[in-house]
């Protein structure tokens, strides 16, 4: 572990190797036979579990997708707005629209299951990642042809999801912010307007219908809440709290692997460029504050730390803190927005913090709390091949 | 274009790699004279916050434990060269040579920088070539990747997989046809391991001429079951495929996930009971024929049950129930050996109890055993 000479980091090296001691010390309790974490079982532990699985839906999940429809639809408003008006005053507004649009989507992205299992749908509201540019290339086609048919949102959503999204929506803003268009005259919007338009208006329409899957009669919320043998999907109780449990430890890997590490891996010089998501909007850091406040509060109304106790009863504690100390490590990055993000730009000290911080908590989570809970997160089911 | 010839820059890069690559160590857990107790089966494990290659006994006991650097996935062997070769799991760029019967310090190589390994490879009949599956990620393009086995596994050549995203690989009864599971799905290493293309990704089946790369078939089951990714393959002695997807859509859509094809026969899916592949949350982990042949294993770790079907009957007969089963290899003439996640490894046979064979703790088995009998 590097640690360097300042009191401060001399500090924050001394908890790393404290804690690196002390999850050493949970991989070895994880090697005692199940029994030793064996939690009361029944019904009590079943209705107690389906109360935090409610709390998680009613207080997390539906209020982050109602929020994120809002501000898709604000942003579609936005754009239908700016292409009547086209002044500077309603490019501001869709720009501020499309911040909150791009942040409501960094809380939401990590709820993959439902209508957003499988990764249709969460990108055809954002394609990403996308390491060899896809969006960039194809938005390029479709801005040179303009098609008059793709200014239809029903027919966008039948083109490749690479061209349907807020980074297709990116593109476009990010043109405008070179080359304001505005005072064009109302009434005559270019095709740039009205495909900003369109890709907003089905951002909004797919913010609908996940929405709308999960509360409808019988819908995700339904199943959810009750799973038995005639759901087809969600067997037991263990089943769906298992699911919430995965869709936090998901979130925590999309954040180290799709933030944090590349971060990292540039300022030891493993890298020499990285991209990401929402970058050149200089939304970067916003995007991984919001990413870490969503995953927090997930974890605050799920509460497996409830369960913690004996060998892992430290860990109740600890994964309230860990997320406190990641919000404070991601205030301090600071990243540009109008070039590419050098090497210069980074702390190693912070991201080695916020590496060993996001790896642990998926080790706790999974390793410890889970199965505290009497929840099995399998080695190879979780993330299979 | 395929290269099939030794590519010099490509040998060089290899070579390269080979003299850089560190040797991993290798701990000898029983050693017999001058050698190990001999191993039934092998597996990538996680050991406490680390990584090895497991080589275990008939009855499930620690034989040699080979450190890795990183996360492995499968293994092959070949016999009668007495020599394995454990592949990293994707994105991993490295695989680990092992002798089998000695306590020879392992022999890392890599993949050159533009590519990566899938976690899958199987060596030519006479042992002299090994073929692994790659990502030349730049370009999506799945790729064969070939190594020269005497020649410190430098790499020798590569041909196009047939498709995106290879996944499993196996050499058909003649000797010279592979048949490649092209899983369709798009992953580039600067995205972890991101699903890139989930709404077009086009699964397929690819045979292979391995002497000179052509595409002597590719099969598809069209796109209505498009997103049913192919990964995992067995053949059988009449060169009969029968191959676990994994299925990328809505669980509540989610087709058959077992099926069969051979050279000249296209894809058809086992009949599974209509809500079967959403209770096994539409995976498929491994599988594995028994040695009769008779039986196929398929197991569904995020269901915790491992299936058999009759390969006569094509239905479904037995299942075992385990946490996070996901290893399945033969064991005995009708039976298998299946490993979790929870470092358990069981012998199951269709129509009797499973047996516990050994528990391992601090240990969660990878995806994949293999068996070392020929």
């Amino acid at each position: 572990m590097l640690c360097v000479n300042s009191a401060q980091r001399r500090g924050v090296c001394q908890e790393m190797k404290f804690l690196t001691v002390r999850l050493i010390a949970l991989l070895l309790a994880c090697a005692l036979p199940t029994g030793a974490w064996a939690v009361p079982q029944g019904p009590e532990r079943e209705r107690d579990l389906l109360q935090r699985v409610e709390r998680a839906i009613d207080r997390h999940v539906l209020p982050t997708l109602t929020d994120f429809s809002k501000k898709a639809h604000a942003l579609s408003d936005s754009l239908g707005a700016f292409c009547r008006v086209g002044d500077a005053e309603s490019l501001r507004a869709v720009n501020a629209a499309f911040r909150a649009t791009v942040l409501a989507w960094a809380r939401a992205e990590h709820l993959r299951f439902g209508p957003l299992r499988g990764g249709d749908v969460s990108m055809r509201i954002n394609f990403w990642p996308d390491p060899r540019g896809v969006v960039f290339r194809q938005m390029r086609r479709v801005l040179q042809a303009e098609n008059a048919d793709l200014l239809d949102p029903a027919v966008l959503a039948k083109q490749s999801v690479a061209v349907q999204g807020l980074g297709s929506l990116e593109i476009i803003l990010l043109r405008w912010a070179r080359k304001p268009p505005v005072d064009q005259g109302a009434g005559r919007p270019d095709y740039d307007c009205r495909l900003a338009k369109a890709i907003a208006g089905n951002v909004a329409n797919v913010s609908d219908m996940v929405l709308q899957s999960w509360t409808r009669p019988g819908g995700w919320r339904s199943r959810l809440l009750n799973p038995g043998p005639d759901d087809a999907i969600y067997l037991n109780v263990d089943e769906v709290a298992g699911q919430i449990t995965k869709s936090l430890l998901l979130g925590v890997a999309l954040l180290r692997d799709q933030h944090v590490l590349l971060l990292f891996e540039l300022a030891t010089g493993e890298r020499r460029r990285i991209k990401l998501p929402f970058q050149r909007s200089g939304l970067s850091v916003a995007y991984i504050q919001e990413s870490v406040k969503s995953l927090k509060q997930l974890h605050e109304q799920f509460r497996l730390t409830d369960y913690a106790r004996g060998e892992v009863a430290w860990t109740k504690e600890w994964v309230g803190q860990t997320f406190g100390t990641l919000e404070r490590a991601v205030d301090e990055l600071e990243l540009p927005g109008d070039r590419p993000i050098a090497k210069t730009d980074v702390d190693e000290t912070t991201l080695r913090r916020l590496r060993f911080y996001t790896n642990g908590l998926r080790q706790v989570i999974g390793r410890a709390l889970a199965p505290a809970a009497g929840l099995t997160i399998g080695f190879n089911e979780l993330d299979g091949d | 274009m395929n290269s099939m010839a030794i590519d010099r820059r490509r040998f060089l890069q290899g070579s390269a790699a080979m003299s850089l690559g560190p040797c991993a160590l290798s701990w000898p857990v029983r050693a017999g004279d001058g050698g190990f107790a001999p191993a039934a089966f092998a597996s990538a494990v996680r050991r406490g916050s680390g990584f090895a290659l497991l080589l275990l006994s008939e009855d499930g006991s620690l034989l040699r434990e080979i450190p890795l650097e990183a996360r492995g996935h499968d293994t092959t062997v070949h016999h009668e060269a007495g020599i394995g070769v454990m592949f990293a799991r994707r994105p991993g760029d490295f695989a680990v040579a092992f002798e089998l019967a000695r306590a020879s310090p392992p022999q890392v190589f890599r993949t050159p920088a533009d590519r990566h390994f899938y976690g899958h490879g199987v060596f030519s009949q006479e042992g002299r070539l090994l073929y692994a599956t790659e990502n030349d990620f730049e370009n999506a393009r799945g790729l064969i990747g070939v190594y020269d086995v005497k020649g410190g596994f430098s790499r020798v050549g590569e041909f196009p997989s047939g498709g995106v995203g290879p996944h499993d690989l196996h050499l058909l009864p003649d000797g010279r046809t592979l048949v490649v599971a092209n899983g369709g799905i798009e992953t580039h290493p600067d995205a972890g391991r991101a699903k890139l293309n989930v709404p077009e990704m086009r699964p397929s089946l690819a045979f292979i001429d391995r002497e000179d790369g052509r595409l002597l078939a590719r099969h598809e089951l069209g796109w209505d079951f498009h997103k049913l990714s192919i990964r995992h393959l067995d053949v059988d002695h009449s060169g009969k495929v029968w191959f676990g997807g994994q299925w990328e859509g809505s669980l509540d859509e989610a087709p058959d996930l077992l099926g069969t094809a051979s050279l000249d026969q296209p894809l058809k899916l086992l009949e599974m009971q209509a809500a079967l592949p959403a209770r096994l949350k539409g995976y498929i982990g491994s599988v594995s024929l028994d040695r009769s042949g008779r039986l196929l294993a398929a197991s569904a770790p995020r269901a915790g049950r491992v299936l058999y079907f009759d390969t006569a009957t094509e239905k479904l007969v037995s299942q075992s129930h385990i946490v996070d089963g996901c290893g399945v290899a033969p064991r005995g003439v009708s039976g298998f050996a299946i490993s979790s996640g929870g470092g358990e490894l069981r012998a199951a046979a269709p129509g009797s109890d499973d047996v516990g064979l050994a528990v391992h703790h601090n240990t969660a088995f990878d995806n994949h055993m293999i068996s070392f009998a020929s």
